[in-house]
């Protein structure tokens, strides 16, 4: 049935046809590359004739089958490059302002309800086009462009200098629009440029915090885009500093910490010494952006919760700092010093709780990796934070607490185990919550996982100093993990590696603890594989250790849920 | 229950045994214009729901709105019939082979 809607050619019919594209597309993620094979080559005739046909809704409808499809059949797009590409690059290209004499014939072509802005005066006057297919069209064809470097990976490579220079040198290039949602994805795209050289140069994922040497060509590559990214955070608008934020994140993520070495060819200075400079501006709220935000009221982005959160720029702030200390490790020390008391701003009881745990959560972040050593530096300023934190009335503030919590912990190691006591007692209310207040409407159960978690990471650090009798009975209450998945191989971990050291408490509760991972192991856990690998292995090794093998089997005789019994005898079985 | 759907999604989709029965019929009414709201809300609605709740729905789901596609001289009840199966295809995911396969690809 999609068949013949695919090749409809009455031009009433191209919006269907158009839906169909969509449809088609959505049904390539769903199926998957095997089983989508058979049918890619009719959604490609479609939508390659699609784009040749004056109609701007099919167009854009094409671009999006593109980039679908792109991300299931991969290298099947190759030979669909030299044809693509250039088609794409010059729907990006097309100029937004014509001549004011023009303007009667273009208002007739866009239709009345298409706003038309005047810009000059006299014979210096054009119009812009703000019409909402022109505008969705060259959206659609940037994020097919991405697409395709995405998942053509090296195949890219050919195109890439020319689609670089056009996205950001020319005069009609994406990153000139006055669009803010075109230059955005115009910032998106440029991403997976520096992803197509990493792969041409067949660049390896870089080590944690380490540094390694980049080649000529990611170097420049990785070079122009991020001096790119860091021009694009004085953009008046929200939407475009957002994605030149997260494009930094993503490009971090490629070359690690390196990239942060890379020196501007204007100023010779490293990339991570201007970024840090315009990201205490945004800290500061003094960024064009947020001027204009307060000054006019301007207000962008999706705030259901709380109207006076910047959830669109101070969040991917928050996210780029946290990407920083991920990739630099204890070198991004130096850096972070300039943000902590701007962070803790954002801490503060009159904020709104989502300014709240977006901060916390951020401090959590560095401190995962910024190493004990400079981690001391801040417990001082951190820690009534956290106390007052793990009771705050919000969830969300709670949960990046108790992880930011864990992290120090983790970090500082034994020198913070004489509070560990204190940590407990701040830390128990969450656990030891009625199953009611659990079931309320809104309540995620986050932070009960990351107070495990932290609990956990005590645990590890410094079990003497932890009173497992009253501990681990309030742990195996609190289980399962509800949202926090990743947390999954922390807790397991520890309560595992309790077990195989014969702690009498832990041994005591073995029945519950055999129950809580065969749970995990069930066809529904959203659990990720190394937790899985993690009690897999630990159910083995309980059943074949001599030393708890009598212990495992008195357990397993006291479980009677069959499900949980099944999925024990399958994990023991697993290879 | 569109809007429901989109905006109180958490709340709204534990609901399913009730919402889905409910908009199913809403596919056979005899006025475009019901079905046309039917789609809309089935576009939201399954988009929140995960792939096994989704399954004991789909093979009536796809029947009625294949039927729609075939029948149907709406064209925007036809367009948001094709919406409503990308939903149901991006929830299902690989569940929703059989209908891609078979019967109507």
């Amino acid at each position: 049935m999609l068949q013949q809607i695919l090749m409809v050619s009455e031009p009433s019919l191209f919006q269907l046809r158009g839906r169909g594209l969509e449809c088609l597309g959505h049904v390539a993620v769903a199926i998957g590359r095997d089983n989508f094979t058979r049918y890619f080559e009719m959604g490609m005739n479609s939508a390659m004739q699609g784009i040749q046909l004056n109609d701007l809704t099919l167009k854009e409808q094409s671009f999006i089958y593109f980039a679908n499809c792109a991300k299931v059949m991969g290298n099947h797009f190759d030979q669909y490059l030299p044809e693509m590409v250039p088609f794409l690059s010059g729907v990006v290209l097309e100029p937004e302002l014509s001549p004011f004499e023009d303007a009667e014939t273009q208002l007739a072509a866009l239709g009345a309800d298409d706003e038309e802005d005047a810009d000059g005066e006299g014979g210096d006057q054009y119009l812009l086009n703000t019409n909402a297919g022109f505008v969705d069209t060259k959206k659609a064809a940037l994020v097919a462009l991405g697409a395709l470097a995405e998942h053509t990976k090296k195949s890219f490579f050919p195109y890439l200098e020319k689609v670089l220079n056009e996205v950001i040198l020319d005069e009609n290039g994406a990153l000139n629009s006055y669009h803010d949602s075109i230059r955005s994805e115009a910032l998106v795209l440029l991403e997976y440029m520096v992803q197509v050289a990493c792969d041409h140069q067949n660049f390896p994922p870089p080590p944690k915090h380490g540094v390694v040497a980049l080649d000529h060509i990611v170097t420049e590559v990785a070079r122009v885009v991020l001096i790119t990214y860091i021009a694009a955070l004085q953009d008046v608008e929200k939407l475009p500093v957002s994605s030149a934020l997260n494009g930094i994140c993503g490009v971090l993520e490629l070359i690690g910490v390196s990239g942060l070495g890379i020196t501007s060819p204007e100023s010779n200075k490293p990339i991570g010494e201007i970024l840090v400079a315009e990201l205490v501006t945004l800290l500061q709220e003094k960024a064009p952006c947020q001027a204009i935000n307060k000054h006019e009221g301007h207000h962008t982005g999706d705030d259901d919760d709380d109207d006076d959160h910047d959830n669109v720029v101070m969040d991917s702030v928050c996210d780029c700092i946290g990407q920083m200390a991920k990739s630099a490790g204890p070198a991004f020390v130096p850096y972070y010093k300039q943000m902590h008391k701007l962070l803790l701003k954002f801490t503060k009881s009159s904020r709104a709780f989502t300014d709240r745990a977006m901060a916390i959560g951020c401090i959590a972040e560095v401190m995962n990796e910024i190493g004990g050593a400079a981690v001391s530096e801040y417990v001082g300023s951190i820690l009534p934070l956290i106390q007052s934190s793990l009771q705050d009335s919000m969830e969300a503030v709670r949960r990046n607490a108790a992880f930011c919590l864990g992290a120090m912990c983790e970090a500082m190691g034994p020198a913070l185990a004489p509070q560990f006591p204190m940590f407990l007692q701040l830390l128990r209310p969450l656990c030891d919550r009625p199953a009611e207040q659990l079931q309320a409407s809104g309540v995620g159960g986050g932070d009960i996982d990351n107070a495990l978690s932290a609990v956990a990471r005590m645990i590890r650090v410094a079990p003497e100093t932890i009173p497992l009798p009253q501990v681990i009975p309030v742990m195996i209450n609190a289980l399962p993990l509800r949202v926090d998945m990743v947390e999954a191989a922390n807790v397991f971990g520890t309560l595992i590696d309790l077990v195989l050291k014969g702690n009498p408490v832990a041994l005591s509760f073995l029945p519950q603890i055999i129950t809580h991972c065969a749970n995990l192991l069930a066809p529904s856990s959203q659990a990720e594989d190394e937790a899985k690998v993690l009690v897999i292995t630990g159910l083995k090794r309980f059943s074949i250790d001599a030393n708890l093998q009598p212990a495992f089997s008195a357990a397993m005789a006291q479980i009677g849920d069959a499900n949980v019994r099944g999925l024990v005898e399958k994990a023991l079985q697993h290879a | 229950l569109g809007q429901l759907s989109e905006h109180c999604t958490l709340s709204i989709v534990l609901q399913h045994q009730i919402v889905m029965p409910a908009v199913m019929r809403g596919l056979e009414d005899p006025a475009d214009s019901v079905k046309l709201t039917t789609c809309y809300v089935i576009d939201k609605f399954v988009e929140a729901l995960d792939s096994a709740a989704l399954l004991q729905y789909l093979p009536h789901l796809m029947q009625r709105l294949i039927t729609i596609l075939g029948t149907c001289q709406d064209r925007n009840v036809q367009e948001l019939a094709l919406t409503a199966i990308a939903s149901s295809a991006v929830s299902a995911e690989m569940e929703f082979l059989p209908y891609a396969e078979v019967r109507y690809c």
